[in-house]
């Protein structure tokens, strides 16, 4: 691979991985996720009140909430919204970033940037949207399972980031 | 043919008309997946789940009023769902001119795959290529054209393909 090739691979994969998720949850739900429509609830909203729709767009892509669905639905969690989608989402997401770089350790550090970038991103508008710090608290202590799950979404990326740079090789 | 070529084939093969269901949420044309599979009959079943693959049709889109209703939910489920599918296979088995030779495979083993289904299961298949010769090729050709594409972006992420 030559530099510029790679260089082309690594900007990619960046811009990649941030826009992925944010429109990825929408295409595989055929636009509307959990009673969110992309274009009616969040871009024809963004001129209007741009913080709370950006926040609904990235809380959007983290609602997965993988440990409170297998425990209320079981298995069959698997298969429904808003788990399929979003593990259907994350997987995608390490899986294309590990095809296109092809090396374990940037693919790895690729995943773990777009994913902490897009967090920050979630963190941020929930503070502009909230001066009382009440949803934060919420997510961080009241409903705790909520932000772990999160953090397994980050493990699957990284998971399959390795299997896809596995495949290209 | 290497073991990607296989892998890659067969892949396709099982997530072609799966990943339509996946991007429905189990559901599509009123068909859902579970309860298909129930009906007792399974080469009934299977050749129904196949039928399914080529339900939509490309050339509805330019020839008829675009319908959002018919758009999001009958085309729109399988033209992802097949791009999806040629995504992921193109990226196992590297090298365009491969992945546009297994994405034809692909689509003539589901094609032979349902014609014999239907021969099994006593499905008229005069109507399919006769009378309703416009939406069964349309829905043959427009799974061609996604799936070729979904492999063509794949293999073109993954790179060349060196022996």
């Amino acid at each position: 691979m030559n530099p510029l090739e790679n260089k082309i691979r690594i900007i990619f994969s960046i811009f990649y991985g941030i826009l992925f998720p944010l429109f990825g949850i929408f295409i595989v739900s055929k636009f509307e996720f959990m009673g969110i429509n992309l274009f009616n609830d969040i871009l024809t909203q963004i001129p209007i009140n741009f913080s709370y729709s950006m926040f609904k767009w990235l809380n959007s892509i983290f609602r997965g909430d993988i440990i409170n669905q297998i425990q209320i639905n079981g298995i069959k969690a698997f298969i429904q919204q808003p788990l399929m989608q979003s593990l259907l989402v994350w997987i995608l997401h390490g899986y294309l970033i590990g095809i296109i770089l092809k090396k374990y350790k940037l693919s790895l550090a690729i995943t773990s940037i777009s994913f902490g970038f897009l967090v920050m991103l979630y963190l941020i508008f929930i503070l502009i949207c909230d001066n009382s710090f009440g949803t934060i608290e919420l997510i961080f202590y009241s409903n705790h399972f909520y932000f772990i799950g999160g953090i397994l979404f980050y493990l699957i990326s990284l998971l399959f980031s390795t299997i896809g740079v596995k495949i290209s090789k | 043919m290497n073991y990607r070529f296989l892998i890659s084939y067969f892949l396709g093969l099982i997530l072609g008309n799966l990943s339509i269901f996946i991007f429905s949420n189990f559901e599509y044309l009123g068909i859902n997946l579970f309860y298909l599979f129930k009906s007792g009959n399974l080469i009934n079943s299977f050749y129904e789940y196949f039928w399914l693959g080529f339900q939509f049709n490309i050339f509805d889109l330019f020839i008829n009023k675009l319908d959002y209703t018919y758009f999001i939910d009958v085309f729109y489920p399988a033209m992802i769902g097949w791009l999806f599918t040629g995504l992921i296979s193109g990226t196992i088995i590297k090298g365009t001119k491969r992945a546009m030779l297994n994405a034809l495979i692909i689509v003539v083993s589901i094609l032979i795959i349902w014609i014999i289904l239907a021969m099994l299961s006593g499905a008229n298949l005069t109507f399919l290529f006769f009378t309703n010769l416009y939406k069964t090729i349309g829905g043959i050709l427009s799974l061609l054209i996604f799936l070729e594409l979904g492999t063509i972006i794949g293999s073109l992420l993954v790179g060349k393909y060196i022996e």
